[in-house]
């Protein structure tokens, strides 16, 4: 995008923050209805439910920190919606003693026009969308992997709906890549939606 | 410019292969309950898993209307497999659903921090209180706040996660979330989760 598409963009978040802002969370009484709120949906599982062992690293012929990504949909976008942002990620996993967790499939630059993601996306810096994807495996979708003797480990699937495309280019470290992504992301989130699922290897 | 210079960076194969040695054995060890090693350089450490459980309701499902809204009690939740080293426990629970502008990478609500709890705790029972020596906070204040999404939302998901420390956090009451948080970082030697859903009351 050139400088002058990038200023009228940020010129119309501006437009669209305010009544946006006023949503979260203060605005959750009273006022205008708000739109309908955006939804994201994960096939082949219920939410909170078993995700299935076909999109997970326990699959046959998997090789390890590898899977079948699953057909992911959203609905309902805000308006403004410029792209989307993909965080999975395992909510029962700390690195390095910190508070950043294991990352599974970031996916951002999704085009405004996709309503979701097919199932297998196959690996490689870019999706056929043009966005780009990086996981703690590599240019890929990193199936759960928690193993058969603990709990169940926690698959949040996480979108976010933005303002801008954003100016990151994956790096050859998924944690740096994501933490890159969640700055750009500051002050351009229209909105989020979440689906979840929980998965250990099969005893 | 910066898009070539990082075409050219992205040779895939050699990514690959070098993030695949860094990543493998990330999150199979955290089943064995042991701390297995991050590897390839990544400093490791931190990946046990606690196992977070509640007689509240089940992992995964919706939460009861009596731990929803403004009257809401806290859930019931417990947790083990906490390793050796393990000084005290801290909860946070948040709804993910939502991002807010707050200009902090963990930009959503913040329903629930509980922090120095101590070692040898291992439950907080329905309703409270929080053991001895800990402290909460909310975006009500020093108080659980319960479930209440927006009207029209769809269900929002709610992540308990309990973490296990090497050290007491030097956050006195009276602390954000941001404040634990930080003070959480390098202290952090095993995780563990719960999820709850809740729609909006009708």
């Amino acid at each position: 995008m050139n400088p002058t598409g990038r200023f009228l963009l940020s010129m119309m978040t501006l437009l669209v923050w305010a009544p946006i802002a006023a949503q979260q969370p203060g605005g959750q009484r009273g006022g205008a209805p708000a739109a309908p709120a955006m939804t994201l949906t994960v096939a082949g599982f219920p939410d909170g439910g078993d995700i299935p062992v076909k999109f997970t690293q326990a699959a046959p012929g998997v090789a390890t920190g590898e899977g079948l990504s699953p057909a992911i949909s959203w609905a309902n976008p805000p308006a403004g919606t410029q792209s989307y942002f993909l965080n999975m990620h395992d909510e029962d996993v700390s690195r390095n003693k910190t508070t950043d967790d294991q990352a599974h499939w970031v996916v951002w630059n999704i085009p405004a026009t996709a309503t979701g993601l097919p199932e297998g996306v196959p690996k490689g810096p870019k999706l056929a969308n043009g966005a780009f994807q990086i996981s703690a495996t590599g240019q890929m979708y990193r199936g759960p992997g928690a193993g058969a003797n603990g709990p169940k480990h926690h698959y949040m699937f996480e979108i976010y709906a933005l303002d801008t495309m954003i100016d990151v280019q994956p790096t050859s470290d998924a944690f740096e890549t994501r933490t890159n992504v969640m700055k750009a992301i500051q002050g351009h989130v229209l909105g989020k939606a979440v689906y979840g699922g929980l998965f250990r290897r099969p005893q | 410019m910066r898009t070539r210079i990082a075409k050219l960076l992205l040779v895939p194969v050699a990514i690959i292969g070098l993030m695949s040695t860094a990543a493998l054995a990330q999150d199979r060890g955290a089943g064995a309950g042991q701390g297995a090693r991050g590897g390839g350089g990544r400093g490791g450490g931190g990946l046990v898993t606690l196992a977070v459980t509640s007689t509240s309701f089940a992992d995964g499902a919706e939460i009861p209307a009596k731990y929803t809204g403004a009257q809401g009690v806290s859930p019931q939740l417990s947790w083990s497999g906490a390793p050796a080293g393990t000084a005290n426990y801290v909860l946070i629970m948040h709804d993910v659903d939502v991002a807010i502008p707050a200009g902090s990478l963990h930009n959503d609500i913040t329903h629930w921090v509980v922090w120095n709890i101590p070692g040898s705790t291992t439950s907080i029972p329905e309703g409270g209180p929080v053991p001895s020596g800990a402290n909460q906070v909310s975006m009500r204040g020093p108080q659980y706040m319960g479930p209440a999404p927006p009207p029209g939302h769809p269900f929002h998901h709610y992540i308990f996660e309990i973490y296990a420390l090497n050290a007491p956090l030097d956050v006195a009451a009276g602390g954000s979330r941001a404040d634990v948080e930080k003070a959480m970082e390098g202290k952090i030697i095993a995780r563990g989760a719960y999820v709850g859903r809740a729609k909006p009351a009708q």
